[in-house]
């Protein structure tokens, strides 16, 4: 049933599971106008970024212009985190984690796991050519592949980031393989990795689309997993919650400082550390908060806060968001380092996003009866 | 010296209409006096005028006086105090009350009534220690040295008692003026003559000073009974033994009944004064100011402060002697044993005769097995629950008709009658529990005689009686070994003389464990408990105990269990991110009681205790991203970080950031301390009897959390910490309960009907600080527990028994306003069978929790910030009915074949929907059971004995339970059934030789029993033990 809040001061029709029209419809909105579109423009990305690999790969495997096809390679990447950044706030149903998320896949972890990741994996493999292995996917854990994978195939230095007492390290086998071979083998991982992306998405896109869970979201299936339109309602809640939970505590706060650490700032726990490309992300994790928060184009959390009297709250969560958006596009890539030049700035922008995201667990939660996820009841601040 | 101060001073006691030798009461004892005994002898007047007592008795006035110049009296200024505090400490714990509509005359008349009431009984109470205590005693002979008694003997007192006397006076009047003002607001009064309080001006004048004279002045026997006369008080300062303990009320008789020391005024005393001797000053001001400071050195020196409680410094040997005689006489089992430890009142066959379900399982069936875990113990008890988790039962979780069994935390459980968690009120959890081992009996109580114990009355009460100290040399060792480095080691020896008697015992039990760690590593324990009870029994009427107890514990145990398909294919498997996992508690326990049989009808037993636990727990607490183990572990993912997540935790894939492992200590340091007293007051007449118990406790639980905790990063299948720094945690904090119980619970017997009500108060004060936060304000509470039952013998092996009562589960320190103490109404009824060695027992319950309230705990599987949260459930009802029944079926020969089953029913069913952060509720839906309350229970065992041996065969079973509230049908966590098959072989070889062979879960169950704190866990596997019990053979003849 529909929370009061929520279907009682709501117009409209109500279904027999007590959902509002305008409830339903925000939801049904939520694949077709905000999931798939930025599927359609990740696989794009994605199919780029597998074209890119495969030319550092082959360059690798031909002695040529290794430099020029693996910042091509990066460029690339950093095009497709832009936008699974924004894909970020869609963490519901199959996208979501199936520790937390009801009727959860973990096919988000399956693109891009960070901060769940291990480079010291990934090196291991790079020389075990452990890739090469017809169920690498099926036999690893995500902190081997995706997108975090990626990122550290293709800036990490010549290096690499295994202690010294690991097998690669202590037995020599890093050092027989050579900088040359280890940009082979890296270059050889990627393509493999960057095609699973690919392929990841694609599946991605498929429940969404052909299997429906756009619909399943709104209850149009035979079994609803939500079972009611306020716990689907708050399925999309707990997604928008990614801004509060990961951008501005474990991204901007933990860095910071502002929650403990282990020193007095934490640079190194940024994210996109290897790439130095942390800063537009947050930009990327807003505009994913507002598309899901608005519906994209169709019906979103912002008609039914209007629909309820509270349009104000909805314009100013808007202008709020688009003020940090401002904020976040202006910062440095590089957040340790600006953390360490100027935390001032990244505090400001910790700010600009606090205020978002106060309002969504404050009065937004409060409005629409929604429950705030037990890990975020107490400010992480 | 000021001298009009001086003269003042002087005249004050007689001119002052509030003294008692005021000179208008005087003029008025005087008419009486000449009415009454119109023989009056000038010359007998001027002899006690002029004899020694007499002039020691103005010395002593006029020292007091001087005294009193000198140092100042200012006992209105501590009363005073006392209630402008008191009133200003109401107001902010309870706020004003609400205006009163009562006239001024009631509450004035309330107003002196509860104020004379109050000063009498204090008067009787500081009179009766006075002649108690050996040390007070020095000082108030000086006031029974008197061999003549004139009004001016009431002013006979040494300095010290007379301070005790005001001190008594303020006290009284702060509180009972505090109390008033509270309510009134300055609208009480007491009714007043001339200016004083009427009450003691009127009773004063007519016989205040003839209690102090040589006239003999009874009242009517019929009167004495209600008010002492001046003879009573007369007989009080007799010198014959035949008076002595007798009459220390002033005004009122009805303390003196109370307390069996009211004696009539039959015949005038043959003198005055103190046995031959026995007096520590002569007749002189500055021997009756020094001696008593003599007399109080030397009875301290000896003796602690709980020996001066006892000898009745008034009483002779022969006064003695007239007590063993009436011991023998009254030879029965409570006389033997300490009154007040056993609870359950049973028939001679042992047969519980209450008024509701109670079990008591005795010394006998305890050592058939010799189980050592209190939760198998338990098994066979119809409707008490228990959630398995380390398998050996260190720290059970014990749950009693769907009241949580969250470590046992909504049960009250005592030890010899004395709460025994580690903070029943502040912090209930049990993580401390006795070793079963060393008990004698175990009571076990669901019904209304819940109320007598608290606080926990919602499911009901357990009771784990102690050896008591032999009445002659006793000793017994038990040793005995097991599978997995298991063994035990339980000896015991005491002895009891004419009046002392001592025991001293200890057990200890350790194992290697069952469990294997991944990568290797102890996962056993090992726990000793010590305890020495020293006994004094002066006389057959007052028995002091002290007991003192030690325990520790050190074990490899965690919170980590399994998943599903882990613990399926490797039950016993231990996780590597449980390697370092680290228990380690002492515990010491401090109890001196005193139980006196104070007349034939009244026994009181008083016990002050004092509980210590310092606990340190290293283990896992979760990971550094604060992934949920407990669903982590329930849902077992195989993809996504979770995967990452639970490969860590096997050791399997190195971990770090935000798969860091955090583990830290838990340390917490519990006091529990307290002084509680029941008296037991029984009189029996013509087709009725009447047992009333009456009850208080003062209790204070402190609790300091110390919770640090540090980063590890698991490396190569180990956990490392990754700085050597501990972290503070912010979940530090200091918590404590004050708190005052007050129960009555009377079994009136109106031939074979018994009328059982009982009533109980709890009035707690709990407090939080968090560390380096403001101390909260303190939160007030007080209840009342209402219940009754009703018990019909119809016949003499039948009894059919109804109750009802209403449950109660206190509310912890700093929980959020909305919190509501857990409360219901349990209504009960069934019937009681036996009949030689069968019995037979079935009860109905229906429990209607108004709230049922859940508590997060590590042990729970909650952490972090919600540690210690307390969750409302809403309304719940739990019912069922319990059924058990025995028998003896004597085989021919010396064949015996005794059998006995239980089966419990316990349906449950949430009130309300709703939608909780507490992890055991969740989201409920109307209907939905309780978790961890199975819905069928069952024991059933039978025995072969003969004299030379007996074998046991023991089955218990249990059906399913839900992890958290739902349905079985549902998306809900479920516990499998249960079937476990244990057996046991006694041999005794020799009257003082016992061997034995034990086996628990013959049948090798792996079934999970538990899916908290985090994970699977596993039931114990096969366990066989092997020992030799060693007794003292019993003396010939």
């Amino acid at each position: 049933m529909l929370g009061s809040g929520a279907s009682g001061c709501q117009g409209g029709a109500t279904d027999s599971e007590g959902a509002s029209a305008l409830l339903l419809a925000a939801l049904r909105d939520v694949g077709p106008e905000v999931v798939l579109p930025g599927l359609d423009r990740f696989l794009v990305e994605a199919a780029a970024l597998s074209e890119a690999t495969e030319s550092w790969s082959s360059a690798a495997e031909s002695d040529g212009d290794t430099d020029t096809a693996r910042t091509n390679a990066q460029a690339q990447w950093l095009a497709t985190m832009e936008v699974w950044q924004e894909l970020e706030l869609t963490q519901i149903g199959p996208t979501g984690s199936s520790l937390t998320a009801i009727a959860g896949e973990d096919r988000r972890d399956e693109i891009y796991s960070w901060p769940t990741v291990n480079p010291c994996r990934i090196d291991q493999e790079t020389v075990a050519e452990g890739w090469l292995a017809d169920d690498y996917f099926g036999a690893s854990l995500v902190n081997s592949y995706g997108l975090d994978g990626l990122e550290h195939l293709l800036f990490f230095g010549e290096g690499n980031d295994c202690p010294g007492q690991v097998e690669i390290n202590a037995d020599g086998s890093w050092d027989d393989l050579g900088p040359e071979g280890v940009t082979r083998n890296r270059a050889a991982f990627a393509v493999i990795l960057a095609a699973e992306v690919e392929v990841q998405g694609a599946a991605l896109r498929t429940r969404w689309d052909e299997d429906d869970f756009s619909g399943t979201l709104a209850g149009d299936t035979e079994t609803w997993p939500y079972g009611d339109g306020q716990t689907a309602l708050n399925a999309v809640f707990d997604a928008l919650f990614y801004l509060e939970l990961l951008t501005k505590d474990r991204k901007l706060a933990q860095p910071l400082g502002l929650v403990e650490c282990g020193d007095t700032t934490c640079p190194d726990d940024v994210e996109g550390l290897t790439s130095g490309s942390g800063g537009p992300w947050v930009a990327a994790n807003l505009r994913g908060f507002r598309a899901l928060f608005t519906g994209g184009e169709g019906t979103g959390i912002d008609d039914l806060l209007e629909d309820m009297g509270h349009g104000d709250l909805s314009e100013q969560m808007l202008a709020d968001t688009d003020a940090a958006i401002l904020a976040a596009e202006a910062i440095d890539p590089a957040l340790d380092l600006l953390i360490e030049d100027d935390p001032d700035a990244v505090q400001a922008l910790h700010d600009a996003v606090k205020k978002v995201t106060d309002a969504l667990k404050g009065d937004l939660a409060t409005v629409l009866v929604l429950e705030i996820p037990s890990e975020a009841s107490g400010d992480a601040d | 010296m000021d001298l009009p101060a001086l003269a003042t001073a002087l005249v004050d006691p007689f001119v002052d209409p509030a003294s008692r030798t005021w000179w208008g009461g005087l003029v008025i004892t005087g008419v009486i006096a000449l009415v009454a005994h119109r023989r009056w002898s000038t010359r007998g007047a001027l002899a006690v005028l002029r004899h020694p007592s007499t002039r020691l008795d103005l010395q002593l006035y006029l020292g007091r006086i001087l005294l009193d110049l000198l140092l100042g009296a200012g006992s209105l200024g501590l009363a005073w105090l006392l209630a402008t505090h008191g009133v200003r400490r109401a107001d902010a714990l309870l706020g004003r009350p609400p205006e009163l509509l009562v006239s001024d005359g009631v509450i004035a008349l309330l107003y002196t009534a509860v104020l004379f009431l109050s000063w009498d009984a204090s008067r009787f109470a500081l009179h009766w220690l006075l002649h108690r205590v050996p040390a007070l005693w020095a000082f108030h002979q000086v006031h029974h040295s008197a061999e003549v008694l004139t009004p001016l003997s009431f002013h006979r007192l040494h300095p010290v008692e007379s301070w005790l006397y005001r001190l008594r006076g303020a006290l009284v009047t702060g509180v009972v003026a505090g109390v008033f003002f509270w309510l009134f607001r300055g609208q009480e009064h007491q009714l007043t003559m001339l200016g004083v309080p009427a009450v003691g001006l009127v009773l004063n004048a007519i016989s205040g000073n003839l209690r102090h004279s040589q006239l003999w002045l009874p009242y009517p026997a019929w009167l004495e009974r209600w008010l002492i006369s001046p003879a009573q008080h007369q007989l009080h300062h007799s010198a014959e033994p035949a008076h002595f303990d007798a009459n220390y009320g002033t005004w009122l008789a009805i303390w003196d009944r109370l307390a069996g020391t009211l004696l009539l005024a039959e015949r005038p005393p043959a003198r005055f004064g103190l046995p031959p001797g026995s007096a520590n000053h002569g007749h002189d001001l500055l021997s009756a100011w020094l001696g008593p400071f003599r007399g109080a050195a030397r009875s301290l020196v000896p003796l602690c402060l709980a020996v001066l409680l006892v000898a009745p410094a008034h009483a002779g040997d022969e006064n003695e002697d007239e007590d063993e005689d009436e011991a023998s006489e009254t030879s029965d089992s409570a006389e033997a044993r300490p009154p007040g430890e056993e609870i359950i009142v049973t028939d001679e066959d042992g047969t519980p005769r209450v008024a509701g379900s109670a079990h008591v399982l005795g010394e006998e069936t305890l050592s058939q097995y010799e189980f050592d875990d209190i939760e198998k113990i338990l098994g066979g008890i119809p409707g008490v629950s228990t959630r398995g988790e380390d398998g050996h039962g260190l720290r059970p979780n014990i749950g009693i008709r769907g009241a949580n069994s969250d470590r046992s935390a909504k049960i009250t459980l005592m030890e010899d009658g004395v709460l025994l968690s580690p903070a029943p009120y502040a912090a209930p959890a049990a993580y401390y529990f006795p070793m079963s081992t060393r008990m004698v009996a175990i009571e076990v109580f669901k019904g209304p005689a819940a109320t007598r114990h608290g606080p926990h009355t919602v499911g009901g009460a357990i009771n784990l009686q102690t050896r008591a100290v032999p009445d002659e040399p006793d000793f017994a060792l038990d040793l005995a070994g097991g599978l997995r480095t298991t063994g035990k080691a339980h000896v015991w020896a005491g002895t009891s003389g004419d009046r002392f008697g001592l025991l001293l015992e200890g057990v200890h039990l350790g194992s290697a464990g069952f469990k294997e760690l991944d990568g290797g590593g102890d996962t056993g324990f090992d726990r000793s408990e010590f305890m020495a009870k020293g006994s004094w029994t002066p006389s057959t009427a007052h028995h002091l105990q002290l007991k003192l107890g030690v325990a520790r514990e050190h074990s490899q145990e965690t919170y980590l269990g399994l998943t599903e398909a882990d613990a399926e294919a490797t039950p016993y498997r231990r996780y590597a991110a449980s390697a370092l996992g680290d228990m380690r508690w002492t515990r010491t326990q401090a109890e001196l009681s005193w139980s006196a049989r104070v007349s034939r009808e009244l026994r009181v037993r008083t016990v002050a205790y004092h509980h210590y636990l310092d606990r340190s727990w290293f283990k896992l607490n979760g990971f550094s991203s604060g992934v949920d183990l407990h669903d982590l572990l329930a849902l077992d993912p195989d993809s996504g970080q979770g995967a990452v997540y639970l490969a860590v935790l096997r050791g399997e894939e190195d971990g770090s950031g935000e798969q860091a492992l955090m583990i830290g200590a838990n340390d917490r340091r519990l006091h529990s301390g307290g002084v509680q007293s029941t008296a037991h007051w029984e009189r029996n007449g013509n087709g009725w009897g009447s047992q009333l118990e009456l009850g208080l406790r003062l209790h204070i639980d402190q609790v300091a959390r110390l919770h640090t905790e540090r980063a590890h990063d698991m490396v190569s299948g180990r956990p490392v910490a990754t700085t050597d720094a501990p972290l503070e945690t912010l979940l530090d904090a200091d918590t404590f309960a004050q708190a005052l119980a007050v129960h009555a619970h009377e079994d009136l017997r109106l031939d074979r009907l018994h009328l059982i009500p009982g009533l109980r108060l709890e009035a707690i004060n709990t407090g939080r600080q968090d560390a380096g936060s403001t101390p909260e304000d303190p939160v007030f509470r007080t209840i009342l527990l209402p219940g009754f039952g009703t018990l019909y013998e119809a016949h003499d092996s039948l009894d059919l028994f109804a109750g009802a009562y209403r449950g109660f589960s206190p509310v912890a320190p700093g929980q959020p306003e909305e919190v509501a103490p857990e409360q219901s109404w349990n209504i009960e009824a069934g019937l009681r069978a036996h009949h030689i060695d069968t019995h037979v027992e079935v009860v109905g319950f229906l429990n209607d929790y108004v709230n049922l309230t859940g508590q997060c705990t590590f042990s729970g599987g909650c952490t972090g910030a919600s540690s210690d949260q307390q969750y409302n459930g809403g309304r719940v009802l739990v019912g069922g009915f319990e059924a058990s029944a025995g028998a003896v079926i004597l085989l021919p020969g010396v064949w015996a074949l005794p059998l006995d089953a239980s089966y419990a029913l316990t349906q449950s069913a949430f009130q309300t929907g709703f939608s909780s952060d507490f992890s055991q509720f969740g989201t409920v839906e109307i209907g939905d059971r309780l978790p961890y309350s199975p819905l069928h229970q069952g024991a059933a065992h039978i025995s072969l004995q003969h004299p030379v041996f007996d074998l046991g065969v023991g089955l218990t079973a249990r059906s399913g339970m839900l992890d958290a509230a739902g349905d079985f049908d549902e998306e809900v966590l479920e516990v499998p059934g249960l079937l476990l098959l244990d057996a046991a072989i006694n041999v005794h070889a020799r009257e003082w030789l016992t061997l034995y062979a034990t086996g628990t879960n013959l049948t090798q169950s792996t079934a999970i029993t538990s899916w908290r704190p985090f994970g699977a866990r596993p039931t114990p596997p096969l366990q066989v033990m092997v020992g030799a019990k060693v007794r003292r053979p019993r003396q010939k003849g």
